[in-house]
């Protein structure tokens, strides 16, 4: 009989409420600072939202792979699959790879995708667990769910999101001067993110929250449009509020889903994207996710 | 040796943080977090506090590997880490050898490009590969060699401003690049301080001319010996010119003994 299978994810990977708890889901954690010149530390959210608050600019930091090791050493009789946002975007993968290095039965699955997407591949990935499938088909299985995954993201807070990860198409705002006045201007504005492949880009920019809405639901449907299999979609949000019901409530009348998910961001995504931001995520396609 | 490189570590340590605010703000690649000096400097600094703290000591570089593979932080980091994961591979010998240096660079080389997902050029990476290429293509003793391999390093920090867009669009080199190079600077200033030319002229030498050659290359490079009639004439570059000194002593009658610093302050 094999090893008991444990899963770890990073702090990036964006997942449905409840997840970690429901699949025992081990967590790498990622170190943050703050602008005010504060020491490294593994701020607890609230204290993250207090600083997001005060304009504050939150910087992540890897942890070493000697830190890794501690965690995974509690796990050391399973075998152990952990799934990365893209290595493209952030060094946690490769964080990883070193600790792979000293630490057997450690298989690493750099998702090649954002959060949000990252999480559709982890559930796919879970799926295939749940059949008892090999490891190369639980690898291959995410890896195709985390690149067909589509997301469309509104952040308000897009100068923030900019200063941590390149987002394309954002110096077109920045540089015209007619364009960022009415970026700098719109305090309701709803600049719109796609992520597909790992890559952000500027989507659209909407003046109003339920153009936003419309927007990105429209960008869902064409894609749905475009492609066969069950259609999953994981709606996902800086902090739960008004908005993200009218949102979902929005999202749930427009489009026709097998299956549905919503979460909360977790702190790494929350200092990048800050306050006010929410998304959705779609995957369409005859693989199964849990 | 191990003093002379916990001493070079150190020098490393103190030229990153010269330069470490330069660093933060030339950092535009991956993205622009302005941390790559701040990160090297943790990752180095607190390294050496743990190989400082250390009871028992085996191979320094096996000792200051495990460290930084410990306080690797940033991706920046966790690449000089990995370098010296590989690099102490080739630190096998009680002295330092320009062999050793190839051989450590090559393996850090190694290591570096393996332990990384999508190694991108225009990055740290890239100044390892290019200093490793220099290394292993020179002949010399190791501080000569070193050198050179700086000099390439510099050039190659200034080539990574246009192998990038991010580096290009702000005109300036990888930050990563530069820390590494700027890192070998210091390490090399100080091995270079502690590096001495020994000449000796032996009496009456008691012992086999192979067998001693052979003996003194564990000490040093640069080795030159001619005999004539019962005279015999040694020349060694080293790091440990008290242990050269306590050799020569014990194999003949020394006529004459000059230490002198290979490269004048």
């Amino acid at each position: 009989m094999g090893k008991e299978i444990k899963v770890f994810v990073d702090e990036s990977v964006i997942l449905p409420s409840n997840f970690i708890s429901k699949y025992d889901i081990g967590i790498i954690p990622i170190r943050i600072m703050s602008s005010e010149g504060d020491e490294w530390s593994y701020k607890e959210r609230e204290e993250i939202v207090e600083g997001l608050k005060k304009g504050f600019v939150f910087r992540t930091s890897l942890p070493s792979p000697s830190m890794v090791i501690k965690i995974l050493e509690r796990e050391r009789d399973k075998k152990i699959i952990s799934f990365h946002v893209s290595s493209e975007m952030s060094g946690i993968a490769n964080v990883m790879k070193a600790v792979g290095r000293r630490f057997e039965n450690l298989i690493i699955v750099d998702t090649r995708t954002a959060g949000p997407a990252s999480g559709m591949a982890v559930l796919a990935g879970l799926k295939v667990l749940s059949e008892g499938k090999d490891i190369d088909t639980l690898i291959e299985t995410s890896l195709a769910v985390g690149r067909d995954s589509l997301t469309y993201m509104a952040v308000p807070e897009a100068l923030r999101l900019a200063k941590i990860r390149p987002i394309e198409g954002l110096k077109k705002f920045i540089q015209d001067p007619s364009l960022f006045i009415k970026f700098l201007r719109s305090p309701f504005g709803f600049p719109i993110v796609t992520i597909l492949d790992g890559k952000l880009k500027i989507y659209n920019f909407s003046r109003s929250f339920e153009d936003a809405c419309l927007k990105m639901i429209e960008g869902i449907l064409n894609y749905i449009s475009k492609r066969k299999g069950n259609v999953y979609l994981f709606l996902f949000y800086s902090q739960k509020d008004e908005n993200t019901e009218r949102f979902k409530d929005m999202v749930l009348k427009k489009i026709d889903f097998f299956k549905f998910y919503e979460g909360e961001v977790g702190r790494v995504p929350l200092c990048a994207i800050g306050f006010n931001a929410f998304g959705i995520t779609v995957y369409k396609g005859n693989i199964e996710l849990v | 040796m191990r003093e002379i490189y916990l001493k070079a570590f150190k020098r490393g340590l103190l030229y990153l943080e010269n330069k470490k605010n330069w660093l933060n703000e030339i950092n535009f690649f991956p993205v622009a977090d302005k941390d790559t000096g701040d990160n090297l400097v943790r990752t180095i600094k607190e390294a050496i506090k743990i190989v400082e703290s250390k009871k028992e000591e085996k191979n320094f570089f096996e000792d200051i590997a495990d460290a930084l593979f410990e306080t690797a932080t940033g991706s920046s980091g966790l690449i000089f880490s990995l370098f010296f994961d590989g690099f102490k591979k080739g630190m096998d010998s009680f002295y330092f050898t320009s062999n050793n240096l190839k051989c450590g660079f090559k393996m850090g080389r190694k290591s570096a490009y393996e332990g990384i997902y999508n190694p991108k050029e225009g990055t740290i990476l890239t100044v390892i590969k290019k200093m490793n290429d220099k290394i292993q293509n020179m002949d010399g003793d190791v501080v000569y060699i070193l050198e050179k391999a700086i000099e390439e390093g510099e050039i190659v920090c200034k080539e990574t401003k246009e192998m990038l867009p991010e580096l290009k669009e702000n005109s300036v080199p990888d930050a990563g690049a530069v820390g590494f190079l700027i890192f070998w600077q210091g390490f090399f200033d100080e091995i270079k301080d502690n590096f001495y030319e020994v000449i000796a002229i032996v009496k009456d030498m008691k012992s086999d001319m192979k067998e001693f050659i052979s003996f003194l290359k564990d000490f040093g490079e640069s080795i030159v010996v001619n005999k004539r009639d019962k005279m015999v004439k040694i020349h060694i570059h080293t790091f440990l010119p008290e242990e050269i000194k306590k050799i020569i002593l014990h194999r003949g009658e020394v006529l004459r003994i000059d230490i002198n610093k290979v490269f004048s302050a």
